[in-house]
């Protein structure tokens, strides 16, 4: 099915259509991220074939759940009316919540899903809140007319607005994992089942920034000097603490979801330059992002057995030894997200920075160019371990190759290297989302 | 062919090595034999790739003006500007398409059996196939940026494969010395690339180099600094550093005489094919900013100064040595010394010819010394196991190399030359193979390349003088002599190794090398004898009239690169005879002196070295001029102390102070959060943790607390941020 959504989308390229009483749109800029879920989902399904296996949690159920978060992600790319970012965010995260539950009867992912489910509610309800409010304001929940009543001054700018628009952007902040409302993140990563998390780490994070542009880029968007110096201010506490709490984790898991803490701050830092540079570099990273960050998960579920499941980064001492293939995915994963040429983490990091600055963020970029030198410490590390020291003892088995992961493997590798060395075509199609999408400031 | 073709088949070109490099590491690296074959296949198909380029761009007239060139495609393109990376053939490059595979693949095809019984067998190939694959990139490079890419992975295969025994000390630090040597010139180049990013837009080689108004108006701007150049001449010289680190140029030379810790065909790889050569390519690459500049101008006159004193430098330490490998390292030096000088002068196609014939005769000769090596320590092991030696014999068979592994480090020196001597009879090919190698280095008159190579820059040279160019003048003093000393130091050579009698039992026992090793021999000795025939002056006496119009081909093809500049016209040379005179004399002088010292009465084994009789000379430049200790205590040492006193003063003293200051500070606040938590959190949270303990047992045991935290302080935060907003939207 999500092939075929695939094959669709060229179809519907060039489009410009409204519906559902103008509160879904069908634009570049959504089908775009239409692509980036269905590329995302394919891999996790193609990942998960063996994974539920070797864990013994067949359950039938996890598909079905997929798709519907999926689905919900989808809805969010094409939402431009307050309540469908609302729906939509409900709609992805509940079967979420569940399916970071899947590993029961272990205790850590029951933990994790429950945690998510708590925080999850509190953010939703802050949304909610925000878009009651915002509503209040300006008697509309449709994006273009918030947009349209603000500049032309038909409401006032009052407290109301503002107490709204704050809230929206903490019910976001949350699904983001953005600093200081991150907390939550580290331990549902680390319990939920190794798939889900990385179908967390990138397509709900690529979810909550298509409504983050969507809401303050283009409803918002006569707000922005308002807005512009906060999120710039989240950006960078959530690059100072997604890199400098990663620095002392010894669980790659654990690791990985500081680092995607990290990763949000830099795109927060593109929500921040307000700018169509910004955009693109948002939508260019989601992509970047998406490819690496799957093809570390990717090789992480080949170490895990249904003997236990130990992420610690002990456990990858020596891997180079005992399997090169994923041990060198594992490394090009790494380098990636440190940024480190020829691997589309460079190109992704390096259009964010650019559009910092162009909006004179300096400072911010200063700050993302120092945490990625911090950052470079224990993705190195990982590699080191990897490459350069020997195996422990006993080390764990391996879970045997099989083509689902292969496949999902080397799509990610691909992914990675391809927009790394070669990233013109995909800057087009960014390009092309971002025509549609219409950024209004600046 | 057509050009869109040529330009594909450019692209090819390096891509079957780098391949090659990525298969061996990933999947065949358990597997010896095909391991080898896949690095040997990959070269030869792209020097396959590379000769139908080569012949195809011979035939086309104006490749000079017009190029072959491969699709570029755009990379990072960006609102103000494109960058292209693009591939490309000019003349220069094509020459080099014709070298560097032929080499690479015969050295490649040695290694199968020089290598054979390392067990690090797999991984040599793998390095080795990137080294070829990365020098290959560099050719065809269209632009600087991704020739610097591969420059620097040359860099790290040269530190690689130079300390490839890395369990051996001498052998990881003279990995480190190349790579923080070259280090100090890649600095240089990055800084010149740069400056030619900020003055022109583009590092595209031939919207620069090839558009004579972007050249006069760089030639018409000031250096910043106000260095009294222009900003040509900067851009030149900054490049030129990195020329000077890569191609071990005065004053940047040290590290390549310790390069040949690594296998012998490395010392190839980097002596005649790869490394060396990248440097003087870059600098014939920029040429035109040289020229820009007029003759003798400041950049001239630095490059032809330091290529001299390298000349003269190298020349007279090589006569002073004993290691086999080490008086090639510094003949290296001293050839390469030459090239730069005969850049420095302006003699553009007499340095790309001696280049090339050099790149053939030294990995002839490289080879050729490994192959007497792994001769004599045969011989070596075979007395040892007749004699019952004490070495271990299993050990000596792990490591076939004694004397380039840790473990097995006898007394005995199979390098060393006075170990040697009368291998003549022993190893036949090797000894005829060398000494043709050996006469196109001292060049030996008319018929070795390196003559003809070596008598084109003396001309060019004596050319310079006669029309008052004090670079000239000087070059042509110093490279004469040079090329004296170096005729003396081959003779010595070859008359130490293989004339007269054994002077060990090894170099009595030693047996002729493999076929996989003697065959590339042979046709780099071909290629050393022959290779000067293509570019025979046209008016040269008898010679140039046999060849007719093939006469003076390499320069015409060669010449065609240059941009016709105001500033500088070469005008038709004549023949003269005092170059060709001095070049007869300075040869054959040369070679007879060493003949008349250790040709007619060769070494008895005790006997002392005559040239020790120099006495504190020889001491002087058996010791290379006391280089080594000079920066030991010039950089080294006072580099380590300024290291050692900040780590005492701004590490442990101020850093760690401050940071001891955070602690506290962070264990302050902590203490006063503790509060906080006791206060208001957990009492808050008490409240909520009723609730979540309501849920079940289930919830009670999910770390009571931590969410409830979480809550509280996402509370906190969302009130701090939203009056934040209400505070900005005033």
């Amino acid at each position: 099915m999500l092939v075929v959504v695939l094959g669709s989308l060229p179809l519907l390229a060039g489009q410009n259509l409204v519906g559902f009483a103008n509160m879904t749109a069908l634009d570049g800029y959504a089908l775009f991220l239409d692509g980036l879920f269905a590329i995302v989902a394919i891999v996790i399904v193609l990942l998960t074939l063996r994974y539920n296996q070797d864990r013994g949690i067949m359950r039938g159920e996890f598909y079905p759940l997929l798709m519907f978060s999926a689905g919900g992600m989808m809805l969010m790319g094409h939402a431009v009316n307050l309540l469908i970012v609302f729906v939509a965010i409900e709609l992805l995260s509940i079967p979420l919540y569940i399916l970071c539950g899947l590993a029961r009867p272990r205790v850590d992912s029951e933990e994790s899903a429950m945690k998510y489910f708590l925080l999850g509610a509190f953010a939703s309800g802050f949304l909610v809140y925000g878009i009651a409010l915002i509503y209040g304001a300006t008697g509309t929940t449709q994006l273009s007319e918030i947009a349209r009543k603000i500049s032309a001054k038909e409401v006032p700018e009052t407290l109301l607005l503002y107490a709204g628009a704050a809230l929206v952007l903490v019910g976001l902040s949350f699904k983001v994992g953005a600093a200081p409302f991150h907390m939550w993140t580290p331990d549902v990563y680390e319990g939920a089942p190794t798939t889900v998390t990385a179908f967390m780490a990138t397509a709900t994070k690529a979810a909550g920034f298509a409504a983050l542009l969507r809401v303050f880029l283009f409803g918002l968007a006569p707000l922005a000097s308002t807005w512009q110096p906060i999120i710039a201010g989240l950006a960078a506490l959530t690059m100072i603490v997604g890199n400098l709490v990663a620095l002392s984790q010894t669980n790659l898991k654990r690791m990985l979801a500081y680092s995607s803490i990290a990763h949000a701050g830099y795109l927060l830092m593109g929500v921040a330059s307000g700018n169509a540079a910004g955009t693109t570099g948002v939508l260019f990273y989601l992509v970047s992002y998406a490819f690496t960050t799957l093809a570390a998960f990717a090789a992480m579920t080949s170490l895990n057995t249904a003997a236990g499941e130990d992420q610690s980064i002990e456990a990858y001492a020596g891997l180079f030894r005992r399997n090169p293939l994923v041990a060198l995915v594992l490394g090009l994963a790494m380098l990636s997200l440190t940024g480190v040429p020829p691997t589309a983490g460079f190109v992704g990091k390096y259009f964010l920075f650019q559009a910092a600055i162009e909006s004179n963020l300096v400072w911010l970029a200063i700050i993302g160019v120092l945490t990625s030198v911090v950052s470079a410490y224990f993705y190195l590390r990982i590699i080191v371990t990897m490459f350069m020291r020997e195996p422990v003892a006993e080390p764990q088995p391996l879970s045997t190759a099989n083509l689902g992961r292969s496949v999902a493997l080397a799509i990610t590798v691909i992914g990675t290297l391809v927009f790394g060395i070669l990233p013109a075509p995909l800057l087009q199609l960014v390009n092309t989302a971002v025509t549609a999408f219409g950024v209004t400031m600046h | 062919m057509s050009r869109e073709l040529l330009g594909t088949l450019t692209w090819l070109a390096p891509l079957p090595p780098l391949l090659s490099f990525a298969v061996i590491v990933l999947f065949t690296n358990r597997y010896r034999q095909i391991s080898s074959a896949i690095a040997v296949v990959a070269m030869l198909t792209s020097c396959v790739l590379s000769f139908v380029v080569f012949f195809n761009a011979v035939g086309i007239g104006n490749l000079g003006e017009d190029p072959i060139r491969g699709i570029a495609y755009s990379f990072i393109p960006t609102a103000g500007s494109t960058f292209n990376i693009g591939v490309a053939v000019d003349p220069l490059g094509a020459t080099f398409m014709f070298m560097v595979p032929l080499a690479c693949s015969l050295i490649f095809i040695y290694s199968t059996s020089y290598m054979a019984s390392d067990p690090l067998y797999t991984r040599f190939f793998a390095f080795l196939s990137l080294f070829g694959g990365a020098m290959m990139g560099l050719v065809v490079s269209d632009n600087l940026l991704s020739l610097f890419v591969f420059w620097e992975l040359m860099g790290f295969c040269s530190y690689a494969l130079i300390g490839f025994f890395y369990r051996k000390p001498s052998a990881y630090k003279a990995a480190v010395k190349a790579f923080m040597t070259t280090r100090v010139g890649d600095m240089l180049l990055l800084l010149g690339i740069v400056y030619l990013y900020t003055q022109t837009g583009t590092l595209n080689f031939f919207d620069v180099l090839h558009n004579a108004k972007v050249l006069e108006t760089l030639a018409a701007t000031p250096a910043v600094l106000g260095l009294g150049i222009s900003a040509a001449g900067l851009i030149a010289i900054l490049i030129f550093g990195g020329t000077v680190g890569k191609s071990a140029q005065f004053p940047l030379h040290v590290w390549l005489p310790d390069a040949m810790e690594g296998p012998t065909p490395v010392s190839a790889m980097i002596h005649a094919a790869t490394m060396v050569s990248a440097g003087i390519f870059l600098l014939l690459r920029f040429f035109p900013l040289l020229q820009v500049g007029g003759p003798d101008n400041t950049a001239f006159m630095v490059v032809g100064l330091i290529g001299a004193i390298t000349a003269l430098l190298g020349a007279t330490i090589a006569v002073a040595q004993y290691d086999i490998k080490r008086v090639l390292a510094f003949s290296t030096i001293s050839q390469l010394g030459f090239m730069v000088a005969a850049i420095g002068i302006g003699a553009y196609g007499a340095a790309v010819f001696h280049l090339l014939s050099h790149a053939f005769f030294k990995a002839l000769l490289f080879m050729g010394s490994g192959s007497v090596i792994h001769g004599v320590e045969h011989g070596h092991e075979h007395v040892a196991h007749a004699h019952g030696d004490e070495h271990g014999n299993a050990e000596e068979l792990d490591h076939d190399h004694g004397a380039e592994t840790a473990s097995a480090a006898p007394a005995f020196d199979p390098q060393d030359m006075r170990n040697m001597g009368g291998l003549r009879k022993r190893m036949p090919i090797t000894f005829y193979t060398f000494l043709a190698g050996g006469l196109a280095l001292a060049g030996f008159p008319f018929i070795t390349a390196g003559f003809w190579s070596k008598d084109e820059i003396l001309a060019d040279a004596f050319h310079g003088l006669s029309t008052g160019s004090l670079i000239s003048t000087i070059v042509f003093i110093v490279l004469a002599f040079s090329a004296l000393l170096t005729a003396f130091y081959t003779a010595r050579q070859i008359s130490m190794t293989f004339l007269g009698e054994a002077r060990t039992e090894a170099a009595a026992n030693a047996t002729e090398s493999a076929p996989a090793m003697t065959f590339p021999l042979i046709v780099l000795a071909v290629f050393a004898i022959f290779f000067g025939f293509v570019n025979v002056p046209k008016d040269f006496p008898v010679l140039g009239a046999l060849f007719g119009p093939a006469a003076g081909w390499l320069k015409s093809f060669i010449s065609t690169q240059l941009v016709e500049l105001q500033a500088f016209k070469e005008e038709a040379q004549v023949f003269n005879a005092i170059p060709l005179l001095t070049s007869l004399v300075v040869a054959l002088g040369g070679l007879g002196l060493g003949w008349l010292v250790y040709g007619q009465k060769p070494l008895k084994a005790g006997q002392t070295d005559p040239v020790e009789k120099l006495g504190g000379l020889f001491t002087f430049l058996h010791n290379r001029w006391y280089f080594d200790e000079l920066y030991r205590v010039i950089f080294i040492k006072p580099l380590q102390a300024i290291a050692d006193n900040y780590s005492r003063v701004i590490d442990k003293g101020v850093i760690d102070w401050a940071l001891e200051g955070l602690y506290k500070l962070g264990v302050g606040i902590a203490g006063a959060l503790k509060e906080f938590d006791r206060v208001i959190i957990t009492g808050g949270s008490d409240l909520i943790g009723n609730t979540v303990r309501s849920i079940g047992r289930e919830g009670r045991e999910l770390q009571s607390g931590q969410v409830q935290n979480y809550l509280l302080s996402a509370l906190i935060a969302a009130v701090v941020l939203m009056v934040f907003f209400l505070v900005l939207a005033q």
